[in-house]
């Protein structure tokens, strides 16, 4: 009944949360790609990478506000009109002079005061957006729903046809993940759940518990001293059938003898003063995951006794994950 | 009275002289210039440590330095991106996971980061690959201190003591050498407006930033101790959504800015803005489609600001012009790039590079 329960709780949440973003009445629609690197992603400028790939980048690691497609045709159609309000254009020559690492990108308004960018375009795209703001009594420069951007060579820190594309909420300050918004999406494999990390909050970081999942769905027997612990989980995901990325999974919960004790997604990525906050933790962003690339997901205090703790691991589609442990804390 | 009307006119006659041969005076008589090719140039590894007197430049595909008081170049080639200051070079790939740093004293260290460095003044920044955070570099390439920004860095620019960012939302951070925040005046507060450009003053007394689109405007700041207040605000003749380069002259008098086919000047001491009106290139094929672009590049000399004009965005065809307090003084084609110090400055060519430096 309370796995029952919790399907329930979960599939209420993900309704709402869509239910969210249709509220805006915004005329969004990702392109459809060969591959995608979802929101939540250790940023990476390929789409086929996975957290563990980036071991030994210590900086800008961190989880992506954006997602990364990998196209099959030599542009990308314009996901929504709008009235563009930045164009970056490389710098020539790049290699004398600093570009930015974006490459040639647009920012578009939408309704609501939604703002779109796509990054990695070609210079093409610069000319089009220049012809257009060069008209006549031209105060700003429209630009329609399904206009091709052409995305051929690549720019920035982009590979050919590989485009970054990130939707912010200037109304709730919010990056919101644009895979909500991906219809055309049939994920119908589960999320996989590498490792799960127990850290006791104010211990020395190094010293932690670490547990996997075993073959045969057995049970896990956990033993440590009772106190508030911070749960860390390696976990990744495919989007696409068959495709090669390694992705975020969507949402990660925590039960602990069936309650419900932490619950967090990766619906949005919230904008403050100090950076981007993810999954339910302070910014900046890189609070939000390890150097190795474990997501920070929950704090848990757990009391002398024996408890039951389940790490539930789920994607867009509802397919899930779950790890459960049976823990004596002394 | 005829007498009064002779030292008159003897007064304008003298006045219109010194003008005159001020203006023209060209730069061979201001600056002495030296050519010195790329074939003459000696081996970047056997540049001294002990070197003084050191140009940093980046070439189209040699990066090295300019030994001014030697009229020497030590060079490198290289095939990807490089960014270089007195310290040290950095070697980068476009993926902008590949980043070795060289100390110019001697030994390197490989960046653990995913980032573009940007080195100017004192500043070694790294800028995250999703534009939004930076970091700061010491002369050994440790990170010294990061900072996160909620939206992507859409400008930025810095003194010797002052980085100044701004973002597609309007914000704006002005940071000192410790990654302190320097507070701007609530006139940028509530605002989602994008910033296109930003510059400082050399000396961090001011800085400047391009922003919103319907009207767009350049505001100017003064700092005031640890505060930055507005002090003027003129809303541009032409607005564009284009990424704009920006740079004060090292006097502080006058800034360049420039973005697509726009070249804007204004004067900080006259509070005035305009748009200039620079002679389009000379076009070989007039049948042929021609669209020309400016960067600004840097500030040289006192009074005088690089720009890069290119043609159809071809490196190929491509001009240096040399402002002076927005006139064009000097124009140098095929010029890629300008790097300068407090004494000398540099145009950067194919086959080498022209040294000039104040008589």
């Amino acid at each position: 009944l309370k796995v029952k329960i919790h399907v329930l709780q979960r599939l209420v949440g993900i309704f709402l949360a869509l239910a969210n973003f249709h509220a805006y009445a915004l005329d969004f629609q990702i392109p459809i790609a060969i591959d995608i690197s979802s929101f939540g992603t250790i940023f990476s400028n390929r789409a086929s990478s996975r957290s563990k790939n980036t071991e030994s980048i210590t900086y800008g690691g961190v989880p992506r506000a954006s997602i990364l497609l990998t196209l099959s045709e030599e542009q990308i159609s314009m996901p929504s009109s709008g009235s563009v309000i930045y164009m970056q254009s490389e710098a020539l020559p790049q290699h004398a002079q600093f570009t930015f690492p974006l490459g040639n990108a647009i920012a578009t308004l939408h309704t609501e005061n939604f703002i779109s960018v796509i990054a990695g375009l070609d210079s093409a795209s610069s000319s089009m957006v220049r012809e257009a703001s060069r008209n006549p009594g031209s105060q700003s420069t429209l630009i329609v729903k399904g206009t091709e951007l052409p995305a051929r060579e690549g720019s920035g820190i982009f590979e050919p046809q590989t485009v970054l594309l990130a939707l912010y909420d200037s109304k709730s300050m919010l990056w919101v993940n644009p895979m909500m918004l991906s219809s055309w999406i049939n994920d119908r494999i589960n999320p996989i759940i590498l490792s799960v990390r127990l850290s006791k909050k104010g211990a020395n970081k190094d010293a932690y518990i670490e547990f996997s999942p075993v073959r045969d769905g057995r049970e896990l027997n956990l033993s440590f001293l009772q106190g508030t612990y911070e749960i860390f989980v390696d976990a990744y995901d495919r989007i696409l059938p068959g495709g090669p990325t390694f992705s975020a999974p969507f949402r990660f919960t925590v039960l602990v003898d069936g309650e419900n004790s932490a619950d967090n997604s990766f619906l949005g990525g919230k904008s403050t003063e100090k950076g981007l906050a993810f999954l339910g933790n302070p910014p900046p962003s890189s609070s939000a995951i390890t150097r190795d690339g474990f997501y920070k997901i929950a704090e848990i205090s757990f009391l002398r006794g024996v408890h039951n703790l389940q790490i539930v691991v789920s994607d867009y589609a509802g397919n899930q994950s779950v790890l459960r442990s049976k823990c004596i804390v002394r | 009275m005829k007498k009064r009307t002779f030292v008159l006119l003897v007064a304008i006659a003298l006045l219109y002289s010194l003008f005159s041969i001020r203006d023209s005076r060209g730069y061979k008589h201001e600056f002495k210039s030296t050519f010195i090719s790329f074939s003459q140039a000696i081996p970047l590894h056997e540049l001294l440590i002990s070197s003084e007197n050191l140009l940093p430049f980046a070439g189209s595909n040699q990066f090295g330095y300019i030994d001014t008081h030697m009229k020497r170049m030590y060079t490198e080639r290289y095939t990807e991106r490089v960014a270089l200051d007195d310290d040290g070079w950095l070697l980068y790939n476009a993926f902008a996971d590949n980043l070795q740093y060289y100390a110019r004293v001697g030994g390197s260290i490989k960046i653990q980061a995913f980032a573009y460095p940007w080195f100017k003044e004192s500043w070694k920044i790294l800028m995250r690959a999703d534009q939004m955070g930076v970091a700061r570099c010491d002369e050994k390439g440790t990170i010294l201190w990061e900072i996160e920004t909620s939206m992507p860095i859409t400008a930025i620019d810095a003194s010797r003591e002052i980085l100044a960012l701004g973002m597609l939302d309007g914000s704006v951070k002005i940071l000192d050498l410790n990654g302190k925040q320097l507070k701007v005046s609530s006139a940028l507060k509530n605002q989602q407006q994008t910033i296109y450009g930003i510059a400082i003053s050399q000396d961090s007394k001011y800085f400047a930033l391009i922003k919103g689109i319907s009207p767009q405007k350049l505001d100017i700041f003064q700092r005031s101790e640890n505060n930055y207040f507005r002090v003027d605000s003129r809303q541009l003749e032409n607005s564009s959504v284009f990424q704009t380069s920006m740079s004060f002259s090292k006097d502080g008098s006058h800034l360049i800015a420039a973005r697509d086919n726009q070249v804007i000047y204004y004067n900080r001491k006259g509070k005035f803005c305009t748009s200039l009106s620079l002679s389009p290139p000379r076009i070989k094929d007039a049948a042929t489609n021609t669209d020309f672009q400016y960067q600004v590049i840097c500030a040289v000399g006192n009074d005088i600001i690089a720009v890069l004009r290119t043609l159809n965005y071809d490196i190929k065809d491509t001009c240096i012009l040399l402002l002076r307090n927005g006139k064009v003084w000097r124009e140098a084609p095929s010029a890629l790039n300008v790097v300068s110090d407090d004494r000398s400055f540099a145009m950067i060519y194919a086959d080498g590079i022209e040294l000039m430096e104040g008589n």
